[in-house]
């Protein structure tokens, strides 16, 4: 028994089944929600796509029988068949789509499709809809102690960074996707769309699209030009400069269907970083043959190691880029002690000590300016190609220095010069010793005036 | 055309203040839907409520409350022919699980606080309502079809030939030619 089954309007022509998935023509599907939650019940599938004569989304009526029959939460896609070039592929996209649906994506429920005018004669009675939210995927997660910066954001303050992971208020959560574009490992998406889920659908698509037209769900009629394929998303939101980026990259348009609404704000801005990223690039570059990749930062990196792409800066940039004022740095590694993608990196080797950057890996957080004691780190969000090219680069180093009495490895000189400065006389600080012999040498030097204000204390040195 | 339900339903409500406002405000809609509809009485119906407005609930409570028996009950059950012997003058008989199973594939079930039976006039226009606003047009059609087409003719007979109040009549001739409009 396939989770997945095919319902299909008897007015939209189509007649052939969708190869290996159970496909049903129902007489005015589109307006008969019983009849499609009996042909859902004899399938005993728990997915469900629509092809729907007449509309693009599927009535909230219809949405609510199939749902008592059976179907999951974010298991009912629609397409809209009316006048569509290649029905069978787009059914197929959207079933490609269900096919990645993660079991158990909540949501938040809804009760009645539309607030009811009387409230005095009719109550909600069950359950007809879910509204997406945000949905954390724990195998992706860095965990609480590392990384909490999705309930550091929240507008909403529906995450919980307490736990050993961040816990997600489903009734609280209002799916602005702030915490999906800020997630350093992109473990977070909305319910029913996952960049993997839509992926797996545009991969389709774009088999046979001109362009794609990415909506929001609540997008009134969006436009979708001839030859071109509609993907119906529930915010732009979730919407980056990587998922445009590796579309163009693939020779195909995609233009942003908002709602208007603040879940879409940021698409404006998205697609003009993109653009400024492309730049005066020609259109297509070698087809990429690697799988259509929309999570966050790879998708915006590996669509500009295709293109060759223009510096750009912007707020909806994913890539944050980070300039090192070298003379303020002292190598002390607080920054990339708290990196949680490892895009700062403090290297210790036999040669000395590095500071190394990934712009790749820099997902713009902030934990490393928030950090710095010399406040040596300036952030901005911005994509810089060139510097991507060249992958880890070396911001800061030090050669390896020994000590003059021991020979025990020393601190990083500009750490140590620091220390001199914000201690001055206190073991440790001679540049040229480490701190166990330049505390042997102190105790040798009667004059040593912090030691000789401690003994006046009747302070133990140990 | 689409508000023809909701006015029926709050025409047909018990006419207290709160409803009488919701009327006032909405006159102008019902004009609308009247000459949509093709019938031209709600300006007679606009003019019976303003200046028979002190009786008005008075003959809504004589013709549709009681106490005791009244000449026009407004629930379905009471007015569907072709019933078993032992439903007929029944209340609560098998229509009113039949709407009752509409309802709740709209996702709605009739409010305690209605205080009121689910094959109400005004409750059953209500649900319309709902359904035609959701696009839930296979409930809608099963409503208007199987339910309010089936008794609304005969209730608004009784109705028009009982009711001394002008605002009364003329709702009952409203109602039965809307109901024979949106089922045509």
């Amino acid at each position: 028994m396939s989770p997945t089954a095919v319902l299909v309007c008897s007015d939209a022509g189509v007649d052939a089944p969708l190869d290996g998935l159970p496909t049903v023509v129902v007489d005015d599907l589109c307006h008969s929600p019983a009849a499609a939650a009996r042909a859902l019940s004899t399938l005993g599938a728990t997915r469900v796509v629509l092809g729907l004569c007449d509309r693009t989304s599927a009535s909230s009526a219809l949405r609510s029988a199939l749902r008592r029959a059976g179907a999951e939460p974010f298991g009912i896609e629609a397409v809209g068949l009316a006048g569509a070039e290649w029905p069978l592929a787009l059914l197929a996209a959207a079933a490609a789509r269900l096919g990645r649906l993660s079991q158990g994506d909540p949501g938040r429920p809804v009760l009645a499709a539309r607030p009811l005018s009387r409230q005095s004669l009719f109550s909600p009675s069950a359950v007809i809809d879910y509204e997406p939210v945000a949905v954390l995927d724990r195998s992706l997660c860095l965990g609480s102690d590392r990384c909490a910066l999705c309930a550091e954001i929240c507008p909403a303050n529906a995450i919980a960074g307490g736990g050993r992971y961040p816990q997600v208020d489903a009734s609280a959560c209002t799916a602005c996707a702030e915490c999906i574009r800020r997630c350093p490992a992109g473990a977070l998406h909305l319910s029913g769309a996952a960049p993997s889920q839509v992926a797996a659908q545009l991969e389709r698509l774009l088999e046979l699209a001109d362009g794609v037209v990415l909506a929001c769900a609540r997008a009134e009629s969006p436009a979708v030009p001839a030859g071109w394929a509609l993907v119906t998303l529930p915010s732009l939101g979730v919407v980056t400069s990587g998922w445009i980026l590796q579309i163009r990259a693939r020779g195909r348009e995609v233009r942003l269907a908002g709602c208007g609404g603040p879940c879409c704000a940021r698409a404006a801005a998205t697609e003009g970083l993109a653009h400024r990223i492309v730049g005066d690039r020609q259109w297509p570059v070698p087809t990429p043959t690697t799988s259509l990749q929309l999570r966050e930062p790879a998708a915006t990196v590996e669509a500009c190691g295709w293109i060759g792409a223009a510096p750009a800066a912007g707020d909806e940039s994913p890539l944050g880029l980070l300039a090192l004022r070298s003379e303020r740095c002292t190598l002390c590694g607080a920054c990339a002690t708290s990196c949680p993608t490892a895009a700062l990196q403090l290297d210790e080797g036999d040669d000395g000590t590095t500071l190394r950057y990934a712009h790749a890996a820099c997902t713009g957080c902030g934990r490393c300016v928030a950090v710095c004691p010399e406040n040596a780190l300036d952030l901005t969000r911005a994509v810089d190609p060139v510097l991507l090219e060249r992958g880890s680069i070396e911001l800061l180093g030090a050669p390896r220095e020994e000590c003059v009495v021991c020979g025990a490895t020393l601190p990083p000189a500009p750490l140590r010069r620091r220390l001199g400065e914000m201690l001055p006389g206190v073991a440790g600080s001679d540049l040229s010793m480490c701190a166990a012999c330049a505390r042997r040498a102190g105790a040798a030097a009667p004059d040593h005036p912090q030691r000789e204000e401690r003994a006046d204390n009747g302070e133990d040195e140990s | 055309m689409n508000g023809a339900p909701q006015l029926l339903s709050h025409w047909w409500s018990r006419p207290v203040d709160e409803e009488l406002a919701w009327w006032r405000d909405t006159w102008e809609a019902a004009v609308a839907t009247d000459e949509a509809l093709g019938t031209c009485l709600v300006d007679e119906l606009r003019a019976a409520a303003e200046t028979g407005g002190d009786g008005l609930l008075e003959e809504y409570e004589r013709l549709l409350v009681g106490p005791g028996q009244v000449p026009c009950n407004p629930y379905e059950s009471l007015w569907r022919a072709g019933q078993p012997r032992l439903e007929q003058g029944r209340l609560m008989a098998a229509v009113a699980g039949e709407v009752t199973q509409v309802y709740g594939d709209l996702g709605l079930r009739v409010g305690e606080g209605a205080h009121e039976l689910p094959d109400h006039v005004a409750v059953e226009w209500e649900a319309l309502a709902y359904a035609v606003d959701s696009g839930a047009d296979e409930q809608a059609e099963r409503l208007l079809r199987d339910h309010l087409a089936e008794w609304m003719p005969g209730f608004c007979a009784a109705v028009g030939a009982e009711t001394t109040h002008p605002f009364y009549r003329t709702l009952a001739q409203i109602t039965s030619a809307w109901t024979a409009a949106l089922a045509e």
